[in-house]
C-alpha cells in the first residue's frame, strides 16, 4: 500500500491536509503527518526526525511519497532520508506540488491502485499548465452536472477511480467559464464544479472502453449516486459508482 | 611521558568549541534576528541560540564517547530544535563533518580542514546554492579556500583556523551588494540588495569561534 507523509511547519495544517485526505483514501493509503517542530515552546518549523517516523509508519515497498509545504520543509524531507536505510530509501520520493491539491490528487490516485511512478506523473500534471487534448487522438463529448452538490471531492475522487479502469487519457473542462483551462482528472479533484455547468470531457482508445466510460461516468455525473457512494453507511454498494441499472 | 607523536585536536576542544557557540549565538541572538528581519522572517537569532542552548543542556546531561560523536549529538540537537532552513542545513554540516571523524579519537590538522570541508560540501548539497547567492556559502566556501591554502603552506592549525575566520569575515561584508538566489530574501528580488545575509553572520561566527577554541595539543602516546 502506497504511504503518503505530509509535511508541514504547522502540526494542525498537516494533520488537517492527511484529515482531507482520508476523505478521497478511504483506506486504501496509508497517511502520516509530520507537521511542527520539536520544541513545544516553538512549535511552529519542521523536524526531520518526525519526518523520518512518518515515513518509516507508513512505509511498504510500494512506495512513500512525500509532500512538504515551505522551503525549510523540502531541506527537512531531504534530510529524513538521509536517516533512511540505503535500501528503503529509494522508495521514498519528495514532491514539491501544492500541499492540499497535491494530497487529494495522490491519495485518490493511489486509493485508485496508481503505481508511484503514476501518482508522480499525475501530481506533477496537475502542477503544470495541462495540454489541451489533441482533436484527433480523442472525442469529447458535452455533458451537463446536475448534481446539487456539483463535482465536489468525493465524487471527483470516485470518478478518478472509475476513469483509472480504461486506458484512456480523460480531461474535463469547464466550459462555461472560458477561463478554466482543460485539466487531467486528477487535478478536477478540489475544483468546486457548479450545478447546471456545461462540462467537456475528452477521451481515446477503442469503442468498448469508451461506452462503460462514458456509461459511468454521465450517470455519476447525473446522480446523486455520486454523493451517495462514498458514504460508509450508505445502503448502495460503496464499488459500484451507480446504484441505478446502466443506461444503454 | 611518552613519545611526542605531533600535535592534535581532542574531544575537550570540540566541546570548546560547542560551548563557545554557545555563548556567541546567544550574545548575538538580537543582531542575528535584526539582519534576518530586513530580508527573511525575523527568526534567525532566536533560531541559532535555541538550537545551541538545547545542546548546552543535552552535552551537560551526556557527554558523548568521542569527536564523532560529539559532533552527530550536535547534527541532532540543531535538527530537531532550530527549525527554519538553519536547522537541516547546519544539521547536515555537523553530521557529515562527524562522518569525517569516524574512528579517530583524535584530529590532526588536515584532519580538522578534512572535516569541515566534509561539513561545508554537505551543506551545500543540502541547499543547493552557489557562490554568490548570497548565503551561508558565501562565508564557507572562501573559507574553506582559504584554510586549504594555509594547510598546504604548512600553517599550524591556529594558523589555519585564523585565514578561515579572516575569509569569512570578508565573505560575509562581500554578502551586502548581493541579490538573493536562494531561500526567503530571494522572495525580495532586488530589494534584498544592501542586506547583510543572516545566515552568513552565523556562519561566520561559528568559523570565528573555531578559530578561538580549537587547539592543537601536543600529542603524547
Amino acid at each position: 500500500m502506497i504511504g503518503l507523509v505530509i509535511v508541514s511547519h504547522s502540526a494542525r495544517l498537516a494533520e488537517g491536509v492527511c484529515e482531507l485526505a482520508e476523505q478521497v483514501a478511504q483506506g486504501r493509503v496509508r497517511l502520516a503527518a509530520a507537521g511542527g517542530a520539536a520544541d513545544p515552546e516553538h512549535p511552529i518549523g519542521t523536524d526531520a526526525f518526525k519526518v523520518q517516523q512518518a515515513i518509516e509508519s507508513v512505509y511498504s515497498e510500494d512506495g512513500v511519497l512525500v509532500l512538504t509545504d515551505l522551503g525549510s520543509a523540502v531541506l527537512s524531507a531531504e534530510t529524513a532520508l538521509e536517516f533512511l536505510e540505503e535500501d528503503k530509501r529509494g522508495h521514498v520520493k519528495l514532491c514539491s506540488a501544492p500541499l492540499v491539491e497535491g494530497a487529494v490528487a495522490a491519495a485518490s490516485q493511489a486509493a485508485a491502485g496508481a503505481s508511484m511512478e503514476e501518482i508522480l506523473r499525475e501530481v506533477e500534471a496537475a502542477l503544470a499548465v495541462a495540454r489541451p487534448v489533441a482533436a484527433e487522438s480523442s472525442q469529447e463529448r458535452l455533458v451537463t452536472l446536475t448534481n446539487a452538490l456539483g463535482l465536489h471531492a468525493r465524487p471527483a475522487a470516485k470518478l478518478i477511480r472509475i476513469a483509472r479502469r480504461f486506458q484512456a487519457l480523460v480531461t474535463i473542462e469547464n466550459v462555461t467559464h472560458a477561463a478554466a483551462r482543460s485539466k487531467p482528472l486528477a487535478s478536477t479533484a478540489f475544483s468546486a464544479w457548479a450545478r447546471g455547468r456545461d462540462i467537456d470531457y475528452g477521451y481515446g482508445r477503442t469503442d468498448p472502453m469508451r461506452a462503460r466510460l462514458s456509461r459511468n461516468w454521465r450517470c455519476l455525473l447525473r446522480g446523486d449516486a455520486a454523493t451517495r457512494t462514498n458514504r460508509p453507511n450508505s445502503p448502495n454498494s460503496p464499488e459500484s459508482p451507480c446504484h441505478r441499472p446502466p443506461e444503454s | 611521558m611518552g613519545n611526542l607523536t605531533g600535535m592534535a585536536v581532542r574531544r575537550q576542544d570540540v566541546l570548546a568549541w560547542m560551548e563557545e557557540l554557545q555563548r556567541v549565538y546567544a550574545e548575538n541572538r538580537d543582531r542575528l534576528t535584526e539582519l534576518d528581519s530586513a530580508i527573511g522572517d525575523a527568526d534567525h537569532g532566536t533560531n541559532m541560540d535555541r538550537g545551541f542552548s538545547a545542546l548546552k543542556t543535552e552535552l551537560a546531561a551526556n557527554v558523548p564517547a568521542d569527536i564523532r560523536a560529539v559532533l552527530q549529538t550536535v547534527a541532532t540537537v540543531l535538527i530537531r530544535t532550530v527549525g527554519g532552513a538553519a536547522g537541516p542545513l547546519y544539521g547536515t554540516f555537523f553530521l557529515r563533518a562527524s562522518a569525517a571523524c569516524a574512528g579517530k579519537p583524535q584530529l590532526e590538522d588536515a584532519e580538522i580542514v578534512t572535516m569541515f570541508r566534509a561539513g561545508v560540501d554537505g551543506l551545500q548539497a543540502r541547499g543547493k546554492a552557489v557562490a554568490g547567492d548570497k548565503t551561508m556559502l558565501d562565508v564557507l566556501l572562501p573559507a574553506m579556500s582559504a584554510m586549504g591554502e594555509k594547510l598546504e603552506q604548512g600553517g599550524t592549525l591556529a594558523e589555519i583556523l585564523a585565514a578561515g575566520a579572516a575569509a569569512a569575515e570578508k565573505g560575509m561584508l562581500d554578502t551586502i551588494p548581493m541579490q538573493a538566489r536562494k531561500g526567503r530574501a530571494s522572495y525580495l528580488g532586488p530589494r534584498s540588495i544592501g542586506h547583510q545575509d543572516p545566515g552568513a553572520t552565523s556562519a561566520w561566527l561559528l568559523l570565528k569561534a573555531a578559530a578561538a577554541t580549537l587547539v592543537s595539543s601536543p600529542n603524547w602516546t
